[in-house]
């Protein structure tokens, strides 16, 4: 059952484990471990998914059509053939960019209200 | 020590997830990271472990309440037997916290902590803690809901 013709916004918000899997997935599927380090990574550390956060997350993912398991494997001599891959569909794409979307509105009005430096090095 | 249904979607990858970051923790050495690690896990699980049972016994699963999303969300207040779960679930972590802690000398065959009482001390914290957090959640279950609820 996909849910194809669901809009992206009925499913914001989304929980930061979430949005940081969706986000990690973005640039090209990943096992469990891979995506837990990543999410680390890009959180610097501050958001560290146990396995049964990680997989609860994936688990309601796969239902709701945001993820699916990839059937490729980069190279089985290489990875350990229990793990599974998993990969962003167009659904979730929509839906994570819905969602940084009402974040970064989130973030300009902060801004806007002195709660947040004007720039943060970049822009 | 997830509900079965979890265990047969998901088991063997959970184990080799931990197994991996396991390995990690150990690779990274120290008592404090391996503490950490298991009071990391030990919340963890009991977090996954009430919010699926609370998803099944609800069957609020349809929203994207995602991860702990019923509870985060504020869509719903925990009903007793969700606060029931949650302090049983607290007493049998504060165990898995013991054995996590204790099993540290055995699995680091190469680096067995020196401070052997403070891995002890804080097992018994950990279970105490979690059955007194117990308590007080029972104590209040026969006073009826909070009037908080605007």
């Amino acid at each position: 059952m996909m849910p194809r013709a669901r809009d992206a916004e009925d499913l914001l918000p989304l929980t930061a484990p979430v949005f940081h899997i969706l986000v990690a997935l973005s640039d090209g599927e990943r096992h469990g471990y891979a995506l837990m380090r990543q999410v680390a990574a890009d959180t610097d550390g501050v958001l560290q998914l146990g396995p049964g956060t990680l997989y609860g997350c994936i688990q309601r993912m796969l239902a709701n059509g945001l993820v699916e398991e990839s059937d490729q494997r980069p190279d089985p001599q290489l990875d350990d053939e229990r793990r599974r891959y998993y990969r962003i569909t167009d659904f979730g794409s929509r839906v994570v960019r819905a969602e940084a979307k009402r974040l970064a509105l989130a973030v300009t009005a902060a801004r806007a209200r002195r709660l947040l430096p004007r720039s943060s090095g970049g822009a | 020590m997830y509900p079965a249904a979890f265990r047969r979607a998901f088991g063997q990858e959970l184990a080799t997830t931990f197994r991996n970051r396991v390995e990690d923790v150990l690779d990274d050495g120290g008592i404090v990271g391996w503490l950490t690690f298991s009071g990391h896990i030990t919340v963890d699980w009991i977090r996954t472990c009430s919010s699926l049972l609370m998803e099944s016994g609800a069957h609020r699963s349809e929203s994207l309440g995602l991860s702990l999303g019923n509870l985060a969300s504020g869509s719903s207040r925990p009903t007793r037997w969700d606060i029931g779960v949650c302090g049983w679930m607290g007493i049998v972590g504060g165990w898995f916290a013991l054995v996590a802690v204790l099993a540290y000398p055995a699995l680091s065959k190469y680096q067995p902590p020196k401070p052997t009482w403070l891995v002890a001390v804080f097992g018994w914290y950990a279970m105490f803690s979690a059955i007194g957090v117990a308590h007080r959640i029972t104590a209040n279950w026969g006073q009826g809901p909070s009037r908080a609820s605007g």
